[in-house]
């Protein structure tokens, strides 16, 4: 003889399926003591109580646009390239070599 | 899944099959629409955080969103305890006094069966919502939750009875 575990596992199954009252036991109700009894009808209101519930849909989008926004790879800004920085090279020596060239030429002066 | 990594269409993709099996499980973990909203925003987000670290092993990615669930709902419930609130209204949403009077009586009914099973160990409450909401089986719900089918199987024994104590408890008579 199978124990009760194995009875209400099979009674959930009937539920499931859509069998209510006597109907979803897997045998006679008076196969089962009272206290188990009251153990297959817990199981049924249970089965009332806990329905799937809808999220509201409005949330569920502005949840996935908010995951796509953060899976999406971040902007990078482009690293400047060799040429450029060659050139930037060139101007800041340029700077600096005119800054020292002016200062040399007003020191002679004084 | 390994798609999901480097496509983030892929991640949207699992997000739409899991995001309501997820919502209904923190819902009746904390009986609270608004937050069960808020984390399960939470539960996504570290998920899209930790997706290059999740390895498939053995552990399908349904059964990873349910342990983030698990743990976020855990911490909500010790700061709770924490730092109480009361709640402005039952479900969060008006209803006409008369709808109110005509399902007064099967709501009270539910709710004082739904208060008793959130005073249910956690994994207890996880799998009468696993196999009453989602409808899963024992094997889905086994790998959901680390164990053997038989061992799952046990647990639905146990819980019925625990609950069934607990209503006596609140109830007696």
């Amino acid at each position: 003889m199978p124990d009760l575990a194995y009875w209400l596992e099979l009674h959930a199954m009937r539920l499931r399926q859509g069998f209510r009252g006597e109907a979803a036991y897997p045998l006679p109700p008076l196969a089962f003591s009272p206290p188990e009894r009251e153990l297959f009808q817990l199981a049924e209101r249970l089965t009332e109580a806990l329905r799937p519930v809808e999220p509201r849909p409005v949330w569920v989008a502005s949840l996935y646009e908010r995951l796509m926004e953060e899976a999406r790879p971040p902007r990078c800004f482009p690293a400047p390239s060799r040429p450029s920085r060659w050139w930037l090279g060139v101007v800041l020596g340029t700077a600096a070599l005119g800054v020292w060239a002016y200062r040399r030429l007003h020191a002679t002066r004084h | 899944m390994e798609r999901a990594r480097r496509d983030p269409e892929a991640f949207g993709e699992l997000y739409l099959r899991y995001v309501r099996s997820i919502y209904n499980y923190i819902f009746y973990r904390t009986g609270d629409p608004e937050e069960a909203e808020d984390l399960t925003s939470r539960v996504f987000l570290q998920a899209l955080q930790h997706l290059p670290r999740f390895q498939e092993r053995g552990l399908p990615f349904a059964a990873w969103l349910f342990r983030i669930a698990h743990n976020l709902v855990a911490n909500w419930h010790r700061d709770r305890q924490r730092h109480p609130v009361l709640p402005l209204s039952e479900n969060g949403h008006d209803r006409s006094p008369e709808r109110v009077e005509a399902a007064l009586e099967r709501q009270e009914e539910r709710e004082r069966l739904l208060k008793a099973i959130r005073r249910l160990p956690p994994d207890r409450q996880q799998l009468l919502i696993l196999k009453f909401v989602e409808g899963l089986s024992n094997a889905e719900i086994a790998r959901i939750m680390g164990r053997t089918e038989g061992a799952i199987r046990v647990l639905y024994h146990r819980t019925l009875e625990a609950l069934r104590k607990e209503l006596t408890r609140e109830h007696p008579g």
